[in-house]
């Protein structure tokens, strides 16, 4: 085992911090002292918590001492994207506008939730304005950079998610997912990310972007982490409107079940048709570790992705107007310019899109009578420079920012859980994630498969080396 | 729709919203990247409409993915 903690996984922690190998003050240090050495280069935090973070840590300390019970996450630092509420502190969502906001004057649940099982906040991350992003890209705040390569984006939204859990700054980071947020970054920083059903994790005391795709869910370094902090953030919750009426189905006794008895395949079509070569090998080699050879398609996938891209514009548009006729040169332009627009679309379109997503619902419903697991990539390509604007796929020439999140958009579009898992390829730097997707509610499963790529070593999110400065290849 | 009926949209719509943008100066500015992205939507739009969507789905105006699992 590593002498420094920061180097360990949050379920290696929690075992280390049980054993007496280190206390939680002596945790929560060295994740402090990490991102001190880290943080300047990569831009993932914009608020360190350290007197919240090490008075947290020295009564978890006391409780230990006092042989009280101990939480599942006891003593694992963790972040959170800046659009969960941080009781004291503006939730600034990515943004100018909102730091004149009174402080939150409580915690988000899901911080709550992951402290009540004695985890320790550290601090909030860097995001895309109002989550409307996928490449990582703050005006005010900097771009999080990819610890893997740094000239690279970090992906988003959650770019601070991913680079401070790539970078070893934190084991456990959250994030949010409206068409992509926590898996792009997932992808691009080599992190297991989590996207659970749409409906299964209460969003209370977070800022919205598109209430009726939202997911919340966690990144990191190993699939037990993600089912350990999954399970503790489980539970109803009566200030969300939207969460489901489901009960806690907890993940982390059955992540090592077989999974012999699960229908794979892959998503072929437009899944395949609109992905380079890199992420159509990622998802091959995938399927050749799970003897995957069926291959289905989703009907209307790109229809599926207009469908939820015109709801994102106008939802999002309906969101901020107020914000947009008041202080419209606060915003970051890339944001705004996209918000009015949607401000002009025809709320018929929406609507129709709205009907949309009841049809393909029940037509993907259809194929997981037959299907447990389907495959697809989580990014088209690897990450792309900071400031990228165009990308040639397939020798075709494609804007970057709009065709980011391709494949995840219809996927989040109707709720489907799913963990993206990392895939490296030898002789290049950067990684590429792979959806691992399931039936509604059945989190259980994509977490097994991805424990099984995790333990074959198909897939693994090791910490990125720090250099000044990490060339792509 | 043509690039000048969606700057006439724009320019009767911005009222009705309530937004003040300048006028375009170049193709970086405000006025022209919202008409980039209006036209970005109708293809989009274009794509979502190409077939017929039944009368009778239902425009859920909060979604579930499912019915959740019966205990």
């Amino acid at each position: 085992m590593s002498e420094n903690p920061a180097d360990l996984t949050a379920s290696e922690l929690v075992a280390a911090f049980k054993a007496g190998t280190f206390s939680a003050h002596e945790i929560a240090s060295a994740s402090l002292a990490r991102i001190a050495e880290r943080d300047p280069g990569l831009g993932a935090f914009t608020d360190i918590l350290t007197d919240r973070a090490l008075k947290t840590a020295q009564k978890i300390d006391e409780k230990r001492l006092r042989k009280q019970p101990l939480g599942a996450l006891a003593g694992v630092p963790f972040a959170v994207k800046n659009l969960y509420d941080i009781e004291g502190l503006p939730t600034r969502a990515g943004s100018k506008i909102n730091r004149d906001m009174p402080p939150a004057i409580r915690d988000a649940a899901l911080l709550a939730r992951l402290e009540a099982e004695d985890a320790v906040l550290i601090g909030g991350l860097n995001m895309g304005e109002y989550a409307y992003d996928f490449t990582g890209e703050n005006a005010h705040d900097g771009p999080s950079r990819n610890p893997h390569a740094i000239a690279h984006m970090a992906g988003g939204s959650s770019g601070g998610s991913g680079a401070a859990v790539a970078s070893g700054m934190v084991p456990l980071a959250l994030g949010s997912d409206t068409n992509g947020s926590i898996r792009v970054p997932s992808s691009f920083c080599g992190l297991f990310g989590l996207k659970p059903t749409y409906g299964r994790l209460s969003r209370a005391g977070t800022f919205p972007f598109v209430a009726s795709f939202d997911h919340l869910g966690p990144f990191a370094r190993s699939v037990g982490d993600l089912a350990l902090a999954y399970d503790a953030m489980q539970g109803a919750d009566p200030d969300d409107p939207a969460q489901a009426h489901v009960s806690t189905q907890l993940t982390t006794p059955s992540l090592h079940q077989p999974i012999s008895e699960l229908r794979m395949a892959t998503l072929g079509g437009y899944f395949h048709q609109l992905a380079s070569d890199s992420a159509r090998q990622a998802v091959a080699r995938v399927a050749a570790a799970l003897n995957v050879t069926a291959q289905v398609e989703f009907p209307q996938a790109a229809r599926a992705r207009s469908a939820g891209y015109l709801i994102t514009m106008t939802e999002g548009a309906a969101l901020h107007l107020e914000r947009l006729q008041t202080r419209r040169e606060d915003f970051d332009s890339d944001v705004s310019n996209r918000l009015i627009a949607g401000a002009m679309l025809p709320a018929a379109w929406t609507v129709q899109a709205q009907k949309f997503r009841g049809w393909f619902r029940t037509q993907i419903a259809t194929i997981f009578e037959n299907h447990d697991i389907l495959l697809a990539p989580a990014t088209p390509y690897r990450a792309p420079l900071i400031g990228q604007k165009t990308i040639v796929v397939d020798g075709e020439e494609q804007l970057v920012r709009p065709n980011i999140g391709i494949f995840t958009q219809p996927i989040s579009f109707i709720g489907l859980p799913v963990v993206t898992v990392p895939i490296w390829t030898p002789g290049t730097t950067l990684p590429i994630g792979v959806q691992i997707i399931g039936a509604p509610w059945c989190e259980d499963k994509v977490l097994r498969v991805a424990e099984v790529l995790q333990k074959q070593g198909v897939c693994h999110a090791p910490i990125a080396p720090f250099t000044a400065s990490t060339p792509a290849k | 729709m043509t690039d000048t009926e969606n700057e006439k949209m724009l320019g009767a719509m911005l009222p009705v919203l309530g937004i003040t943008l300048p006028p375009a100066s170049n193709i970086n500015s405000a006025r022209s990247q919202v008409l980039l992205h209006i036209g970005i939507a109708r293809e989009h739009a274009a794509r979502l409409f190409a077939a017929p969507i039944s009368d009778h789905l239902e425009p859920a105006p909060v979604f579930t993915p499912s019915e959740p699992p019966h205990e």
